[in-house]
């Protein structure tokens, strides 16, 4: 992987730009401050702001704003030819701007400066009305035969204007008549685009929101200044007032970059103006107190220091924070996100969450959805922008200008996608893994109703005999209950199975005056499967219901001894017995019997006058 | 004369329990409701001395029934008439201010029998609550009102019920008599309510809601 080091990112690219304007700025205040009679650093010679405020700050400040929109615009997009343009013309305009205000101070400049200083303003003025048409032959679309027209502009005005600036002398106000002809240029330009881009709306509606607002912006300066110098007695307003014209232009672009995404910038161009403002900001306050400070008397110096220390660089620090937001994501809240957002229900709701746990991580300005370009991370030649693989239900995302612009991705982070990636995927796998196991659960309890409630409800609905039907009806409301109860669990446990059940039979004898002997013999940790738990009570609620309808008994002893190998019952009334070939067997012993049989196990029936016996013998493990 | 409450949605299984009421209670004047909004309405405008209440109700749960019962008339019998509510629910109910619940899809002569039982405040309790009851109170940590701890013969009695013995085995095994059992279950009753109130107010002095 190729990465070149030495490239600059953006926030440094911009830092460094509005500096040197900033800069440039301050050097033409200082010269302006300078009186008549020569250079001096005494601020008490130096001339008051009100002698020369108005046309200087004028021509001053709009070169000042639109190179740093320009600086701004070419920061984000250094190789975006439209973009570097656009932001050249910026430079123009600075270099006409500052280079008029030449003329309006008190300075005595030499003959030589003046002549430089006009050689520039008309290079760069006419600079300004060759790269105009050449933007609009290219953005927002390439017209046919673009390269042609800007050869002809570029050779034509270009020769034009080198010819009048170094052949020889011409008068100055030949540059008025040069860009009253470039704007005519610029002006069917920006029809051209506008009418070449009248079928695709968006085109067409960044051509007419850039084409006016530099139309307009230029042209009202040309129609003002240029036009009456060239062709009548002198400029309508004041050159360097009608240079606010201009501003028109950038803060047309300004607010175009929001509303079309102009040199596809958009809101994260702004976030970006935003912390680079705030970091020259800082620095400028930083100067500030430098300068007011009193450093310079000795008894202040010490008072000074400790406000710096206690008051100001802490509060810097603060302020810098709040704004500031950095990479501080610890691992484990990596993790947390990566679980919660692998853990979300939705597929879309996942792939917004990773989204956004990027987004958090490496705080790019830009993040958009790409092609699939293989599965693992990767950075671009610059590091400008990451690679992210597609992840599960997440598309390929490719993250642009990390840390808010200030930073390029490294190597690292390329490690740490790389492994997010592939914890997101595992948690995704363990995800899928759980749902299956919902759905398998889901499937057991389906079967487990299915089996056992619906087959119960079929017999009890078969049944004949209404006191039947009811008995098969409760037993198998008790045995849903217990479904809803254990759901949670495929084999009970035997203590809480034969707990219920012995409570439920004393119940049911009480009312009959029938005592109830329970005799356990258990290892109470024991657990038995669902279908060992129906016959066993199924069994017991049989010979109860036996007890109390044919017996006269007044006790009913059950004995249950469970070993690893097997269960047995046995269930003994004191009663009058009864004779075996009666109707009884023919409902609920056999059934019973049947039930029994079908686990694998062993039935038999004693009875004599003394009672009846019932003996069962279950083997565990069917 | 006795004024009775029945709450329950299946108009069939609603009869049966007027007609068991009527069997167990002769002359008592019953009022019928069908969801929770009747129920607060009749609780609003009448002062009964016993209430069925099915859990489950179409607009919501009984327990809200049971609480407005227990705080409109201190000497009220609420009994939860339930068939699926899960036990988890049951002891919502019971800690809510219920005095006892009974199992709809009993026999008639059970249901009864328990019904009288639990109006002349002797209890019965499932082993499956009881074992319920008691892990709730396992989970309630240290709760800060020392009134919602079970005294250790209120453990050993739910222990007992909890592995299927009745109130009079649990009496027997325990050398005590069967009113005495059915006082501490009564207790119990009353710490659970008290207990599910102090781990509320845990919680919301946890979340720093008091203070």
């Amino acid at each position: 992987m190729a990465i070149n080091h030495t490239f600059i990112p953006p926030y440094v690219r911009l830092a460094a730009l509005i500096a040197a304007g900033l800069a440039g700025f301050m050097v033409m205040i200082l010269i302006a401050f300078q009186p008549s009679s020569g250079w001096t650093w005494d601020v008490a010679q130096w001339r008051s702001i009100a002698e020369f405020s108005g046309p200087v700050w004028s021509a001053l400040l709009t070169g000042l704003l639109a190179y740093l929109i320009s600086a701004w615009i070419w920061a984000l997009k250094p190789t975006h030819i439209p973009a570097a343009l656009f932001a050249a013309s910026g430079l123009m305009t600075l270099g006409f701007c500052f280079t008029t205000v030449i003329f309006d101070l008190a300075y005595p400049f030499s003959d030589a400066t003046y002549g430089v200083t006009a050689q520039l303003n008309m290079l760069t003025a006419s600079g300004f009305g060759i790269l105009m048409p050449c933007l609009f032959f290219i953005y927002p679309n390439r017209l046919p035969g673009a390269l042609y027209a800007i050869a002809i502009v570029v050779i034509g005005f270009g020769g034009w204007t080198l010819a009048s600036v170094f052949g020889p002398p011409s008068n100055y106000p030949i540059v008025h008549l040069i860009t009253f002809m470039e704007m005519l240029v610029i002006i069917a330009a920006v029809i051209w685009q506008i009418w070449a881009t009248r079928k695709d709306p968006r085109q067409n509606a960044i051509a007419v929101w850039l084409g006016v607002s530099t139309v307009v912006g230029s042209g009202a300066f040309i129609a003002l200044v240029a036009v009456p110098n060239s062709f009548l007695m002198g400029a309508v307003i004041k050159e360097s007032y009608a240079f606010s014209f201009f501003l028109l232009i950038y803060i047309g672009l300004a607010v175009g970059l929001m509303r079309y995404r102009l040199f596809e910038l958009g809101a994260w161009a702004y976030r970006l103006a935003f912390y680079v403002s705030a970091a020259v900001i800082m620095i400028l306050l930083d100067l500030a107190l430098i300068a007011f400070l009193p450093i310079g008397q000795s008894q202040a110096l010490s008072v000074s220091l400790l406000i710096v220390a206690l008051a100001y660089l802490p509060m810097r620090d603060l302020v810098w924070r709040r704004f500031m937001p950095s990479r501080s994501r610890e691992e484990s809240d990596l993790f947390a996100g990566i679980l919660d957002a692998a853990l979300q229900p939705s597929s879309v709701q996942r792939a917004e969450d990773w989204s956004t746990l990027l987004r958090e991580h490496f705080l790019p300005l830009e993040i958009e959805e790409t092609t699939n370009d293989g599965p693992t991370a990767k950075l671009d030649a610059e590091g400008l922008s990451l690679y992210v693989p597609p992840v599960r239900d997440a598309h390929a995302l490719i993250l642009r200008y990390p840390n808010n612009g200030q930073a390029l991705f490294s190597p690292r982070d390329v490690s740490t996608t790389q492994h997010l990636v592939r914890m997101m995927q595992q948690a995704g796998e363990n995800r899928d893994a759980y749902d299956r196991g919902v759905s398998e659960e889901r499937t057991r309890i389906a079967r487990d109703i299915h089996d056992n409630i619906g087959a119960q409800l079929m017999r009890a609905l078969h049944s004949a005999r209404p006191d039947r039907k009811d008995t098969m009806i409760r037993e198998t409301l008790a045995d849903l209950r217990d479904v809803i109860n254990n759901a949670q669990s495929q084999t009970l446990p035997l203590d809480d199975v034969l707990a219920d059940l012995r409570a439920e039979t004393a119940d049911r004898l009480e009312p009959h005056e029938i005592d109830l002997r329970w005799i356990l013999e258990a290892d109470m940790e024991d657990s038995l499967p669902p279908a060992m738990v129906h016959a066993l009570r199924s069994f017991i609620r049989e010979a109860a219901s036996n007890a109390i309808k044919h017996s006269d008994a007044n006790e009913l002893s059950v004995q249950i001894q469970v070993v690893p190998a097997n269960i047995t019952l046995q269930i003994r009334d004191n009663g009058k017995g009864f004779t075996v070939d009666a109707v009884t067997l023919g409902h609920g012993l056999g059934n019973m019997k049947a039930r029994i049989e079908g686990l694998g196990g062993t039935f038999s029936l004693d009875t004599n006058a003394s009672g009846v016996q019932l003996t069962a013998t279950l083997p565990r493990e069917a | 004369m006795k004024k009775a409450l029945i709450v329950e949605d299946v108009t069939e299984t609603r009869q049966w329990l007027c007609e068991v009421t009527l069997n167990c209670f002769p002359g008592c004047e019953i009022f019928e409701a069908k969801n929770v909004r009747e129920a607060l309405f009749s609780v609003k405008g009448h002062e009964f001395d016993l209430a069925l209440v099915d859990l489950g109700l179409p607009d919501g749960s009984g327990t809200k029934v049971v609480e407005a019962l227990a705080a409109a008339k201190n000497d009220v019998t609420i009994v939860v008439a339930t068939v699926m509510g899960d036990d988890a629910s049951v002891v919502a109910a019971l800690s809510s201010g219920a005095n006892g619940y009974l199992l709809k899809d009993s026999p008639p002569d059970v249901f009864e029998r328990q019904l009288k039982q639990i109006e002349q405040g002797i209890p019965a309790l499932s082993p499956s609550i009881a074992r319920r009851i008691l892990e709730h109170f396992k989970s309630t940590v240290e709760p800060e009102e020392p009134a919602a701890n079970l005294t250790p013969r209120e453990t050993e009695v739910l222990g007992l019920i909890g592995r299927g013995l009745r109130n009079s085995d649990a009496a027997r095994v325990l050398g005590l008599t069967e009113s005495t059992v059915a006082s501490h279950i009564k207790s119990i009753y009353m710490k659970l309510g008290i207990s599910s109130r102090a781990e509320a107010a845990l919680q919301a002095a946890r979340l720093g809601l008091t203070r």
